[in-house]
């Protein structure tokens, strides 16, 4: 049982880090970024040739990975979706592609198989009566210090503060002259980094192949759909009970949890469409 | 009958004639190039069903779970209950429609982006569930659905029998959203898709259109799932991934958007050539469909419909993203 909790707060942590990352791209981009999943998956095998091949130790493979794929995160958002003027259909489209050419390139590169990732620590610790693996605590403390630092740099810099500012409405903000289009490129890289740190943290307790990227941007949605699109508290708590369902669901359930997170999803939606914490203003936002 | 009327009837008959003509002529071009054939008749229906769905202003990210169900419901009835295939088809068509009703009533009512990821993640979910199921063969599928009993001429053991009724599912489903898209109905849809509220205001219930075009396009994509998987002979679940719901995107929009017939026909044909000389390499075709359709969106967002205008001189066609 402490062993299912354990495994809940560390699955829902780096949920939350996904569906930030993802909520982050939407409230600024106003679309849905599609390829976030690929993100994720391409991020732990940059990690993986990284630690693997190269031989860094974690921490620096870690940074390394991050500068890497957000840098390519960013290059997109500058060179594909920003000349597309922000129209909708176009830039999901155009993110499908990047989805696709990530999956492709990531199969070309390393094959279909299933690999595992090195884990960040060896060992194991004792809580109250269970052993729990090193590992575990180790990827929620990475977790909850990136959300953390997250949240303070939104909440608090001049920076982040530009953010939200662009995110509530962009033609004033530019107006009070920030500068929008850095300001997309930086949350686009933000988003990615976030899901390259959920990828290699996620993907070390499961598995990685080429195709687990769908999966979590499965998760990702569901997460972000029932907090409430663009809500980060929202996100925070969805991630707990879409985590819930997969922890506990997966171990008393069985195979059929999947059910369980997306009939929750559609009985909230059925009540409150835009979500557990989404308001109708930021909603009407994205419609434009 | 008037002048009018039989002129109509006389177009029909030799249209079906023509059309069966041309496809017995296929049946003399070698095995592969058949099989070719087939993919392109199921991937212009399926492409053709996104397309009319975002006419109405739907843009679905999983047309790939119709194809999903009719499949499986085909699988099931032909292999666990014996059943006819034939009966298996029209059974498995109208459990995807009345799916896309039940679940449509539903999900319809999000808004843009909420729908579009809601329908993947049904997508998605569906998927997961059917490939956990130890009943539905979980991760391998179900195998061996018979080959149905040849009628007349037309013998289901030859490659040639199942292009037979591919045809006449493309057929089928070309003349319907030909004939929706000319109508009343084509036109309420371009108002909604243009603008929901101010459909609304001139007296059209949107949602009922909107789920009308979603059961629709659920129908055929459901036929064409279930006449695939008598077809291959096997389901399971790594042939219906988000790929595919891909694809059904990728398919119109090579095409071009601006004819719901001729875009998505003409999209297959680019894409099955792709497919068939990819389909060896690994994580090619993703890389390769990728780029391509990144090059679409920037260059020839009118697709190879919009080409025409280069020729023709006609004016400036639609593209994705403009209503």
């Amino acid at each position: 049982m402490a062993d299912t909790i354990i495994f809940w707060i560390t699955l829902s942590l780096n949920y939350v880090l996904l569906a930030t990352g993802l909520t982050l791209t939407i409230s600024v981009m106003r679309v849905v970024n599609m390829a976030h999943g690929n993100f994720y998956m391409a991020g732990a095998y940059v990690f993986l040739v990284f630690s693997e091949k190269i031989g860094l130790p974690y921490g620096i493979a870690l940074l390394l990975s991050i500068l890497v794929v957000g840098g390519i995160g960013m290059l997109v958002e500058a060179k594909l979706y920003r000349r597309l003027g922000g129209r909708i259909e176009p830039s999901i489209i155009c993110m499908c592609g990047v989805l696709l050419m990530l999956e492709g390139l990531a199969t070309i590169i390393f094959g279909p198989d299933i690999r595992g990732l090195p884990p960040m620590l060896a060992g194991t610790v004792t809580i109250g009566r269970s052993v729990v693996s090193m590992e575990r605590v180790a990827v929620a403390a990475t977790a909850l210090v990136v959300i953390t630092c997250l949240f303070c740099f939104l909440k608090y810099s001049r920076l982040g503060k530009s953010v939200r500012a662009t995110v509530q409405d962009r033609e004033a903000a530019s107006l009070m002259g920030i500068n929008v289009k850095v300001i997309s490129s930086l949350s686009m890289g933000i988003g990615t980094a976030m899901a390259v740190i959920a990828g290699i943290q996620i993907t070390a307790v499961y598995s990685l192949s080429p195709f687990v990227g769908t999966s979590a941007l499965c998760t990702g949605i569901l997460i972000i759909t029932l907090g409430g699109m663009g809500s980060i508290v929202g996100a925070f708590v969805a991630a707990f009970i879409i985590g819930f369902s997969d922890s506990f669901g997966a171990s008393f359930i069985g195979r059929y949890h999947h059910l369980l997170s997306f009939g929750t999803v559609m009985l909230i939606l059925v009540f409150r469409p835009l979500g557990l914490m989404g308001t109708p203003v930021e909603a009407e936002g994205k419609e434009k | 009958m008037s002048t009018a009327g039989l002129k109509t009837v006389a177009k029909f008959c030799l249209a079906v004639v023509a059309l069966g003509l041309i496809t017995s002529a296929l049946g003399f071009l070698p095995n592969r190039w058949q099989q070719i054939c087939i993919m392109w008749a199921i991937w212009s229906i399926v492409g053709m069903s996104w397309l009319i769905i975002l006419r109405a202003g739907i843009f679905s990210a999983g047309q790939a779970v119709f194809l999903c169900i009719g499949g499986y419901t085909a699988a099931v009835l032909t292999v666990k209950f014996n059943c006819s295939f034939w009966l298996a088809l029209v059974v498995a068509a109208s459990l995807c429609s009345v799916i896309a009703l039940i679940v449509g009533v539903v999900i319809l009512r999000l808004k843009g982006l909420y729908f579009l990821v809601i329908s993947f993640v049904f997508a998605e979910i569906v998927r997961l569930t059917i490939a956990a199921s130890d009943y539905l063969g979980s991760s391998e599928g179900l195998f061996g659905l018979p080959v149905p009993n040849s009628i007349g001429f037309i013998n289901f053991s030859t490659k040639q029998g199942w292009l037979y009724l591919f045809v006449f599912i493309l057929s089928l489903a070309a003349l319907t959203y030909w004939r929706m898209e000319r109508s009343r109905i084509g036109r309420i849809y371009a108002y909604i898709g243009a603008s929901p509220e101010l459909a609304q205001s001139f007296g059209i219930y949107f949602m009922g259109y909107r789920v009308q075009a979603y059961v629709i396009s659920a129908f055929f994509t459901g036929l064409t799932g279930a006449a695939m998987g008598g077809y291959i002979g096997s389901v399971g679940p790594d042939g219906y991934t988000f790929y595919y719901s891909l694809i059904s995107q990728i398919v119109p929009i090579l095409g071009g958007i601006g004819s719901i017939v001729l875009g998505p026909m003409l999209g297959s044909i680019l894409y099955n050539v792709f497919d068939e000389y990819l389909v060896y390499f690994a994580g090619a075709r993703s890389l390769i469909m990728g780029l391509l359709l990144i090059v679409v969106i920037f260059f020839f967002p009118e697709g190879l419909v919009g080409m025409r205008k280069i020729f023709l001189g006609r004016k400036r066609g639609k593209s994705i993203g403009t209503t």
